[in-house]
């Protein structure tokens, strides 16, 4: 199930519940909902606030906003 | 219309537009009350005054960054959202009055009924009878939530909620619905809905105050001749019953209650265990008989 997935790179600027905001170095800003497949849980994705990460994602249907499959914390991590 | 809450005193505190910090108990300027643990807090939504402007729709979304959903046009009405969803906590809907038109209705006045619908954490909460895993509870501001970190997406509590608010999402296989911004009420701040509504349409408050101002506007509109005004989901009247007890978010309504795709009586499917065990061990009996007398011949 990896047909479609793309990646992104920025900085998580807000967490809700199981969504998260992340604005790219560029300014771009994007939402994302954790996927029931992925294998972090909501409750893990408040240790990604006002971090850098890389999000694999795919698009969603009849939303704006995308699905977010994996989250990896970028070493160059600010704190 | 109703007069407004009294300007808090507070409010001399902050004569800058630019704030050197976040405001303690904001809800004390905004919406006149100290929001306080222990308390039953709610929403009191007086349609008569809502202009379906859908900013309680936007507010709920920027604050709890929820994604934009039902994209496109309906094509039935102007209301696009349709419905309250799992990306939806609150639905602001438009409905046309068609019974007098054309002739009937004067001119140049609008026969539309706005009302902005939400969840109405119920007193007497079906859907957190019917969560096995305990994910839906009951806050200490007497509001209902859904705990995503326990939810395990079985859904049981979308057909126990005699409303249809609570939706499971097919993204993250989790339960959602409005949280009566459970995370402000824990900062002291009023829920993003009510303090953009920009006609007081939605109140926020204790519930029981809410109740006092919502038979006082009432009375008011009596007195102003429209008679059909009532509340819905007030002890004891339309939308407080089956065992609900009352609606900490409660409407006034001046069409039936179906009018606005609310349900004329709500109930708690509990209510309906004991006949359903009842009728279920009858037929499981009945079919016992039924095989002894079709299997056990006497000789």
């Amino acid at each position: 199930m990896t047909e479609g997935r793309k990646t992104m790179e920025g900085t998580v600027l807000l967490v809700q519940e199981g969504r998260f905001m992340l604005v790219t170095e560029h300014g771009d800003s994007r939402l994302f909902i954790l996927s029931w497949r992925a294998a972090s849980e909501p409750q893990q994705l408040s240790e990604i606030n006002r971090r850098k990460v890389r999000v694999t994602y795919t698009k969603a249907h009849d939303i704006i906003g995308h699905v977010a499959h994996s989250v990896q914390v970028l070493e160059e991590a600010e704190t | 219309m109703s007069k407004g809450l009294p300007l808090s005193k507070r409010v001399l505190e902050y004569p800058d537009s630019r704030l050197p910090h976040m405001m303690p108990d904001e809800a004390e300027l905004t919406a006149g009350i100290r929001v306080v643990s222990g308390k039953s807090y709610g929403f009191f939504t007086d349609t008569t005054v809502c202009i379906g402007c859908k900013a309680c729709e936007v507010a709920c979304k920027e604050w709890n960054n929820l994604p934009a959903d039902h994209l496109g046009l309906t094509g039935n009405s102007y209301d696009n959202t349709g419905a309250l969803s799992a990306n939806t906590w609150r639905h602001v809907a438009f409905i046309e009055n068609l019974a007098d038109r054309p002739t009937g209705m004067p001119a140049f006045q609008s026969n539309w009924l706005m009302m902005s619908d939400v969840c109405k954490h119920c007193h007497n909460p079906p859907c957190m009878e019917a969560c096995p895993t305990g994910a839906l509870f009951k806050t200490e501001f007497d509001t209902v939530v859904v705990q995503q970190d326990i939810c395990n997406g079985c859904g049981y509590c979308v057909p126990a909620c005699p409303f249809g608010v609570v939706d499971v999402s097919k993204l993250d296989g989790k339960a959602h619905k409005c949280t009566l911004c459970y995370d402000r009420l824990k900062g002291g701040l009023e829920p993003a809905c009510a303090k953009s509504c920009p006609t007081d349409s939605i109140q926020f408050g204790e519930v029981a105050d809410l109740q006092e101002r919502a038979r006082r506007r009432v009375e008011e509109l009596h007195g102003l001749g429209v008679t059909s005004a009532y509340l819905y989901g007030t002890p004891g009247g339309p939308g407080a019953t089956g065992g609900l007890a009352y609606l900490n978010a409660f409407f006034l309504l001046t069409e039936t209650p179906e009018t606005y795709n609310l349900p004329e009586a709500p109930t708690r499917p509990a209510n309906r265990v004991a006949a359903s065990l009842v009728s279920g061990l009858a037929a499981v009996a009945g079919l016992a008989l039924a095989a002894l007398a079709l299997f056990v011949h006497p000789d």
